[in-house]
């Protein structure tokens, strides 16, 4: 099994090590908010009840857009390159929204994030995963492949968490 | 299965250029006809202006999309500029260097003669 831990590189995030576990599944963990199957039909869909469960959780504006973003890429790479289909589930432990993406494809022989050239066409799908949440988390089974991104909910106050 | 349209666009053509104005959102279901369109407008105008104001999402399909569309310009020596994003678009064009490459360093005020 391999198993491969992106930190966000910039300033923006947390950093504080949330979802950098290797337990890969945090499943079970927490409130699950969403469990879906992935086709390439129902990727538009599927991002618009991530948005919807998302913000319910608590996540708005920028944080909600990036983090959306995120699990979308991370849908696409399933359709595209992951075999076609999968599932995508979401839950909420505390103040933390973890996604968890998987598939039942090849799986990954290298996994790179790093920035393409802005001449260049594609690959930009993981590191923009990377860029806009708390961290992403790879795991190569050789089952499939699983990925997951974490986002923080800042709450102003709440009798819950802390 | 029918897939849900989540983006629009229009077509203005003038003698100088053509705008392209998009709305919605696009992401992987739409980035193969979003290039079609903007290669078929690369090849019929001398420069080319989409108007983002009014897009709400883009992902990485669509930015590479627009990285093809940009290649062709300069082959065929089109101007192509993006104008408007805002947001989740704008964010995204910068933070991957994308918008430098589309910003049109001096759009210049339509021509006249």
């Amino acid at each position: 099994m391999t198993c491969w831990v992106y930190r966000p590189a910039m300033g923006s995030g947390g950093g504080d090590g949330v979802g950098t576990g290797l337990s890969s599944s945090g499943a079970g963990i927490g409130v699950r908010l969403l469990s879906e199957w992935i086709t390439a039909a129902r990727v538009t869909e599927l991002r618009h009840a991530v948005v919807a469960e998302a913000r319910s959780a608590g996540l708005v504006d920028g944080g909600l857009e990036d983090f959306v973003l995120a699990v979308h890429e991370l849908v696409t790479n399933v359709v595209r390159h992951g075999g076609g289909s999968g599932w995508v589930r979401l839950w909420q432990h505390q103040d933390t929204l973890t996604c968890e993406v998987s598939d039942g494809g090849p799986g990954l022989d290298e996994v790179t994030v790093a920035l393409a050239g802005p001449g260049e066409v594609g690959h930009r799908g993981l590191w923009l995963a990377q860029q806009l949440t708390d961290g992403l988390v790879i795991t190569n089974g050789g089952q499939g492949t699983t990925a997951s991104v974490t986002a923080r909910i800042a709450r102003p106050t709440t009798g819950e968490g802390r | 299965m029918a897939l849900e349209e989540t983006w629009h666009w229009r077509v203005d053509v003038s003698a100088d250029r053509s705008v392209l104005t998009l709305a919605g959102e696009i992401d992987m279901s739409g980035a193969d006809g979003f290039e079609h369109l903007l290669r078929e407008m690369i090849g019929q105008a001398r420069a080319v202006e989409v108007d983002m104001e009014r897009l709400s999402f883009i992902d990485s399909t669509v930015l590479g999309a627009l990285v093809a569309a940009h290649h062709e310009a300069v082959d065929r020596g089109v101007d192509l500029t993006v104008v408007n994003a805002a947001n989740q678009v704008r964010r995204v064009l910068d933070m991957t260097g994308i918008m430098q490459l589309l910003d049109g360093a001096a759009p210049g005020p339509p021509v006249a003669f």
